[in-house]
């Protein structure tokens, strides 16, 4: 039993720090469960985030985030309660440390790499040149003109 | 019969593909015609071969021929006609088949049409592709063939499945058969399922023809714009059929998976995600190539790496690689597609990084500023590679590495996605809109900044009139700036060329538009595929960041409020479907403002105990109202309905229709015509460059 | 076609640049890593051999290891709350327990992503007194294979797996398949 009531006393302990926090029980409504499923994914239906679940044990997982909610937890506290028993596949990104860096340090070390090579790209294989800059506004006639023959120049060349 | 004309078709478009590959490979090498012409004649009757096999499938599942394993697993008595055709897709071995031959119908048109124009690389062309072909046609004879019969052992009683007789062995009795079959997985009895899947392969096998152009461009180290110019139009039409194919994905799962949205980054979605946007970037990139010779070496591995992409979707979808709901069940197709994809890509990287060595891949031109269309062009590729490297990581690398790793499966989701792809998306919007703007070779900050200030400014007044009528949250705010300034881009790059000819000829804006169009189709038609590609995203951003939603349980009589919008729970209706599907449907009627605007009939069908919600729509140009029943009590009569609000949602869907429109604009330019190649190869230049390097 | 090999002998070999090198082992890398997470996903159940080992904490405290009790005949279910098969079989698992407990044989039931108040509730309900707990993290079921309840192994005294059966076990079959076991037959699954 005790088991069962280590993410409660989280819970209360959470709900005591701000001290106006659940005076009165509020019903767990289906949209507070959603919004806690909506974040995890059931196994069972892999990809699936869980509020979109409705296999049977979809029912029975959202029932127990009810009774939780109920119960006084939070949605920080239900779902780390789902990740120590059923693993990190049940959130979007994993929380265990490691693999929450695995997850996102790559993906911006790839960016990062991405944006290195591009600039690399330009540079490497930039010539100076000089930068003939037009002073003309665009409403001008003079710059319709030239607009036109660079358009008509680009349309010959494909 | 109609299982030994299929196979017997099919056994001998494998023996055609595999005689084109060796003759094509043989020609190239002894550089002799005649070989030529046989490779070519053994690839074009590949195609009808093929066709055979095919329509014998069709019919088979149309005249029930239940002793075919195949037509056995995806029918039944009640399927109707329009689900008999389309289960010919609908298990692995039957979408196996249907996905070769599209292949095949590509390659035959490619081959037919530019076999007097590039002589040069037609081997290498038939070579790659026929390749491809006959190894799909392989996956079909020997491992997942569509066939396969039942048989009957007399004496055991056992019953197995082969596709030619097994000594000894008798047909089933034919009404145990029927009674026994399977039907249509539920979740394919859709209407978007029937267009769906064939789009989608269309753009897949579509890429083929771009990719062999590509890799015969290389073989036969003539690597002038022939390859790109030739393969223009087929890029742009795979493009395209893939680009549909995920849009009708989108809305399949949108009126069939009952969760509200159109795209779950899902890894199977995202498979087919990831060709799209190299795809993407590869018909943008070559436009640099055909008009500054640069970039060669991006362009080949765009093109590799799309048709990588494509391989690898096929590959990860079918083998079982990851588990998803689109995916079809694991099987023993998978090491050998694994092994395909990896050759084709080790192959054809290793060729870039030869040619490139032989300095065959140098550039024409360098680069010369840093705001030329070169450049952003080249920013554009980096961003589309970008998307591919997080999405395929996020899909694949994550999931996989950590389940290696540490044996702990983990699951990357939307959260995943809504961190690492916003940024880049957009830069790839800010880019779209800017990169129009740029000339080739210099481009001054100054005149880029002119060039851009009336946009700029339409969209600032935009942005201004959204946030005084509510909408104030600033990731909305950012995202729609960028995804408007490229839609004025598009329409100010139109209306200001419009306005000069006006202004120089004397002609009407009308007049003048047409006289754009039917001079550049190309770029004009690519200014109507932004527009719509802002469309798209506009959608997506409302539709994403302003979605509301609520679940209730009701009784008749009771209702729900959402926003401005009441939902009545009026009464519920049984019904029984002809393919004997169990209809429990809710009466619903929505009001806005005490005003009745739709009655809705959100249902569950129940498919012989697997269920499906199909959702009740009320759809306007604001929003959609989709209604969902995913709970019926028969004891209180009470439901569980679950009320989204989706803003903007059918902008996606116009602005698909755009995009097409667009596209088709854009690939029917008048042929240019390409200049005729010499005949023969130049003999010595390919071996004064081999020894050189 | 690969006319690239026809070349090598007379070029002079040049230095591989970092760039490619680099590029060569990413890429060799994803094909290493797709590759055998390819074939690992063909890994089958164990139907025959060894069973896996594990370890898992019982709702009645205490732990329960599969290794301690070699030397005896195991019947290993896992079975979930939310799953009507495993309602229905519930009693049959009881039964074994408590008909096989003096022969040497071992009923554990694997809780298979379940939540632990149904669990409880569906232990009491059953009056279910031979050991159960719940598969934390999901590892014991990954080890197996297990993709839906109920799954069954029998594991004899020598550690490998002597019987299996997936979905509900037919009325009978246990007591059937245990008394032919323990009698020294074997089973064809």
């Amino acid at each position: 039993m005790l088991r069962r009531f280590i993410p409660l006393l989280l819970a209360l302990l959470f709900a005591a720090l701000p001290a106006a926090a659940q005076d009165a029980p509020r019903p767990i409504t289906y949209d507070d469960v959603n919004e806690v499923a909506a974040r995890m994914y059931c196994p069972e239906c892999e990809n699936v985030p869980l509020d979109k679940c409705f296999t049977p044990v979809c029912i029975q997982w959202k029932q127990d985030i009810a009774d939780q909610l109920a119960a006084g937890a939070t949605e920080e506290t239900v779902i780390a309660g789902f990740v120590a028993r059923f693993g990190d596949q049940v959130v979007g990104v994993p929380q265990d440390p490691l693999l929450r860096n695995l997850a996102l340090v790559v993906p911006v070390v790839l960016l990062l790499a991405c944006a290195v090579f591009g600039v690399y790209v330009v540079y490497q294989k930039r010539r100076p040149a000089v930068v003939a800059d037009i002073d003309i506004p665009v409403t001008d006639e003079r710059a319709d003109r030239r607009y036109l023959a660079r358009l008509e120049k680009d349309m010959d060349e494909g | 019969m109609l299982a030994e004309l299929g196979l017997s078709s099919l056994l001998l478009a494998l023996a055609a593909s595999v005689i084109a590959v060796g003759a094509a490979v043989y020609a190239a090498r002894t550089d002799n015609q005649r070989w030529l012409v046989s490779a070519r004649n053994a690839a074009v009757i590949t195609f009808p071969l093929l066709t055979v096999s095919t329509f014998a499938l069709l019919a088979a599942l149309m005249t029930e021929q239940y002793q075919m394993a195949y037509v056995w697993s995806v029918t039944d008595l009640d399927t109707p006609t329009l689900y008999r055709f389309t289960a010919l897709w609908g298990s692995q071995a039957g979408s196996l088949l249907f996905w070769t031959w599209l292949m095949s119908l590509f390659v035959f048109g490619a081959i037919l049409i530019n076999w007097g124009r590039y002589p040069r690389l037609m081997p290498g062309v038939i070579a790659y592709t026929m390749a491809t072909v006959a190894f799909f046609i392989g996956l079909s004879v020997f491992l997942e063939n569509p066939f396969e019969r039942w048989w009957l052992d007399p004496i055991t009683g056992a019953i197995t499945a082969a596709a030619l007789v097994p000594a000894g062995m008798v047909v089933p009795p034919p009404q145990i058969l029927a009674e026994q079959s399977q039907g249509l997985n539920p979740l394919l009895r859709h209407f978007g399922m029937i267009i769906h899947p064939p789009m989608l392969y269309l753009g897949f096998v579509g890429f083929v023809i771009p990719f062999a152009f590509a890799m015969a461009a290389m073989t036969s180290r003539d690597l002038s714009t022939g390859w790109i110019i030739a393969t223009r139009r087929w890029s742009l039409v795979a493009w395209l059929f893939l680009s549909l194919g995920l849009i009708l994905g989108g809305r399949w799962a949108y009126d069939v998976l009952g969760w509200g949205g159109y795209w779950g980054w899902d890894p199977v979605e995202n498979a087919a995600f990831l060709p799209w946007l190299l795809g993407t970037a590869f018909i943008h990139s070559v436009m640099i190539q055909e008009k500054r010779g640069m970039l060669k070496v991006w362009n080949l591995v765009l093109i590799i790496g799309t048709f990588s992409m494509v391989l690898f979707a096929t590959f990860a979808t079918r083998s079982g690689l990851i588990e998803s709901v689109h995916s079809f069940a694991r099987s023993e197709i998978g090491l050998p597609m694994f092994l395909f994809w990896a050759a084709i890509t080790g192959v054809s990287a290793y060729m870039i990084l030869v040619r490139r060595r032989e300095g065959l891949l140098k550039d024409d031109h360098p680069f010369t500023n840093i705001l030329s269309r070169e450049t952003l062009f080249v920013l554009n590729n980096v961003v589309f590679v970008a998307l591919t490297l997080v999405i395929f990581w996020g899909s694949f690398g994550a999931p996989i590495i950590s389940e290696m790793t540490t044996g702990t499966e983990v699951t990357i989701g939307v959260e995943y996605y809504n961190i690492v792809t916003p940024p880049l998306f957009i830069l790839m919007y800010f880019l779209m809109g800017v990169a129009p703007l740029s000339a080739y070779g210099v481009t001054s900050l100054r005149r880029l900044g002119l060039n851009i200030l009336y946009p700029a400014v339409i969209t600032a007044f935009t942005l201004a009139l959204l946030a005084v009528t509510g909408t104030t949250d600033p990731a909305a705010l950012v995202g729609y700036g960028v995804t408007f300034l490229a839609g004025y881009v598009a329409l100010w790059e139109v209306w200001r060329a419009a306005q000069a000819r006006q202004r120089s000829k004397g002609e009407s804006l009308p007049v003048a538009v047409l006289a754009l169009f039917s001079r550049n189709r190309r770029r004009y038609g690519g200014y109507v595929v932004h527009l719509g590609v802002t469309v798209i995203g506009i959608g997506v951003i409302g539709s994403t960041l302003f979605q509301a939603q609520t679940e209730r349980q009701l009784r008749v009589g009771e209702s729900l409020v959402l926003q401005d919008y009441t939902l009545r729970y009026d009464g519920i209706t049984l019904a029984t479907a002809e393919d004997n599907r169990e209809m429990t449907i809710a009466d619903v009627t929505v009001l806005r403002g005490g005003q009745e605007i739709a009655r809705l009939r959100p249902r569950i069908d129940d498919f012989n105990g697997m269920a499906m919600s199909i959702a009740g729509q009320h759809s306007t140009i604001e929003n959609d109202v989709y209604v969902l029943l995913n709970d019926f009590r028969e004891d209180t009569q009470a439901v569980r309905l679950w009320l989204y609000i989706n803003p903007l949602v059918n902008l996606i869907w116009w602005g698909g229709l755009i995009l097409i429109v667009g596209t088709l604009l854009g690939s029917w330019t008048a042929d240019t015509t390409p200049q005729r190649q010499p005949a023969k190869p130049v003999k010595s230049a390919r071996v004064g460059e081999g020894v050189a390097s | 076609m690969e006319d690239t090999a026809q070349m090598t002998p007379t070029s002079t070999p040049r230095r591989i640049t970092p760039g490619t090198l680099f590029l060569g082992v990413v890429l060799f890398a994803v094909f290493a890593v797709i590759g055998l997470q390819l074939l690992r996903n063909n890994g089958q159940p164990p139907t025959s051999g060894p069973a896996p080992d594990f370890t898992m904490a019982l709702y009645e405290g205490g732990e329960f290891s599969l290794s301690e009790h070699r030397g005896q005949w195991v019947v290993v279910n896992f079975w979930g709350s939310w799953c009507a098969p495993c309602r229905d079989e519930a009693p049959e698992l009881q039964a074994a327990w408590e008909q096989f407990r003096e022969q040497g044989v071992t009923v554990v039931g694997v809780g298979f992503r379940d939540v632990e108040s149904a669990a409880r509730q569906f232990i009491e309900e059953f009056d279910i007194t031979y050991p159960n707990g719940n598969d934390d993290g999901l590892r014991i079921t990954a080890r197996y294979a297990v993709t839906g309840a109920p799954e069954t192994y029998i594991v004899g005294p020598d550690g490998n797996v002597k019987a299996f059966y997936y979905g509900q076990l037919p009325v009978g079959w246990l007591d059937a398949t245990l008394t032919t076991l323990i009698a020294g037959g074997e089973v064809t699954p």
